[in-house]
């Protein structure tokens, strides 16, 4: 295949990763790095490089139609950031010194991780009699948000800052590790420790993934990881994809689509974690 | 130990949500427009044809540096003005960051001003840092 043909198909992937992972709120890095590696033969530094800015458009394009509804909590938002950006830089120049193989294996692991909140998360709630804790209460966390079939302000509290710190730092540590925003790592911290309801601890992990990942980018950008032949392809495509994608999503409920992608991004996982071992 | 009560926060979109979503927005077109106008010059101008991918991948892969990039843009060399375009995209949620600390100050919310300066300072420090090695 030559360079052009490559790039093409590179660009319809990009566009089917970012329609895929805003579809099952993964995002697209978890699919496109499998592809550029697996698929491509492509080093898979430079899959992270391109993964990763991509991840910045796509983030800040959703975060800006949350923060615009009010459903972002931007305070949780910048107080989490403190962590995952310093995850992040770790991450990236840690990246650079660990051999591909262990990457292929820490991806594939990442990915079975983030596929048990997706599976879990069909259909919840936002919690009930939840009393903020000191910090939250000391830095004015809790808020509100408007319910979509009420149209009513739903009040919540927040809690367990302290621990949803440390978890924000290991999420930004593989985000910039594996150029993945490691969307599922914080939402999970958001659902589990601070008792977020769902859709405030989306919109707000969201907002979290851009800056994350510019925190990790610039590393990758000056070693000269993000390639713009293939980095061109992808973040256009992704960016196009995820913008469907998001369109889509007000008119289809996204349980269905998680339910049929679980099993396939299982399979990404195992193929994954093979090429690690040196097996495929 | 006596606590005061902090003043409650408005709910609700304020200024500083709004300004925040335009920021992001219009950030994510332009460096998508750049982009695109550096991968169209790539194509048309054929610094790729021929080869394999993984040929092209490896002569562009290489430590890139500021000097290098606006060199090539003097050139309408459609790789640099992707590299351009894929900076602008970096810069993006940065200068949200910087927005939000502005932000802050004028709501005289001491607390969050550092926060989110000390995220800048992160952010900028990494950029700057890792440009000069």
């Amino acid at each position: 295949m030559s360079a052009e043909q490559s790039i093409g198909v590179i660009f319809v992937t990009a566009i089917a990763a970012g329609l895929m992972g805003s579809l099952t709120g993964l995002g697209g890095g978890v699919l496109i790095i499998p592809l550029l590696t697996i698929g491509f033969g492509l080093d898979i530094r430079v899959a992270i490089g391109a993964s990763i800015v991509s991840i910045i458009a796509t983030s800040s394009g959703a975060a800006a139609a949350y923060v615009r509804d009010h459903l972002t909590n931007i305070r949780v938002g910048m107080l989490l950031e403190l962590g995952t950006t310093l995850g992040g830089l770790t991450g990236a120049y840690v990246t650079g010194y660990l051999p591909p193989g262990a990457l292929f294996v820490l991806f594939g692991l990442v990915l079975f991780v983030s596929v048990i909140p997706t599976a879990a998360r069909l259909g919840e709630e936002v919690p009930r009699g939840i009393e903020g804790d000191r910090a939250a209460r000391a830095l004015r966390l809790a808020s509100s948000y408007p319910d979509r079939s009420s149209g009513e302000e739903v009040l919540y509290e927040v809690k367990g800052v302290p621990v949803s710190l440390s978890m924000m730092y290991v999420a930004g540590l593989f985000s910039g590790l594996l150029g993945i925003g490691a969307g599922a790592l914080k939402v999970l911290a958001m659902d589990t420790a601070m008792r977020l309801p769902m859709r405030v601890s989306t919109a707000t992990s969201n907002f979290m993934i851009g800056v994350t990942a510019a925190a990790s980018a610039g590393v990758y950008f000056w070693r000269g990881d993000v390639v713009p032949v293939v980095a061109a392809p992808v973040a256009l495509g992704v960016l196009a994809g995820s913008s469907v994608g998001a369109q889509l999503l007000l008119r289809f409920p996204n349980v269905a689509v998680r339910l049929i992608f679980i099993p396939v991004l299982a399979g990404v996982a195992i193929a994954m974690l093979l090429r690690g071992f040196g097996v495929a | 130990m006596r606590h005061e009560t902090p003043p409650p926060i408005e709910y609700g979109t304020g200024p500083m949500e709004i300004w925040i979503s335009r920021l992001l927005l219009s950030g994510v077109l332009l460096s998508a427009a750049i982009i695109l106008a550096g991968f169209i010059l790539l194509l048309l101008r054929g610094g790729i044809g021929g080869e394999s991918l993984s040929d092209v991948v490896d002569k562009q892969k290489t430590v890139a540096d500021f000097g290098t990039i606006l060199r090539g843009i003097g050139r309408a060399d459609g790789k640099s003005l992707i590299q351009l375009g894929l900076f602008v995209l970096i810069l993006t949620p940065i200068s949200r960051v910087a927005m939000s600390v502005f932000f802050f100050l004028r709501e005289r919310d001491r607390v969050f001003a550092a926060i989110t300066a000390i995220v800048l300072c992160i952010l900028v420090g990494g950029l700057i840092g890792s440009a000069f090695k």
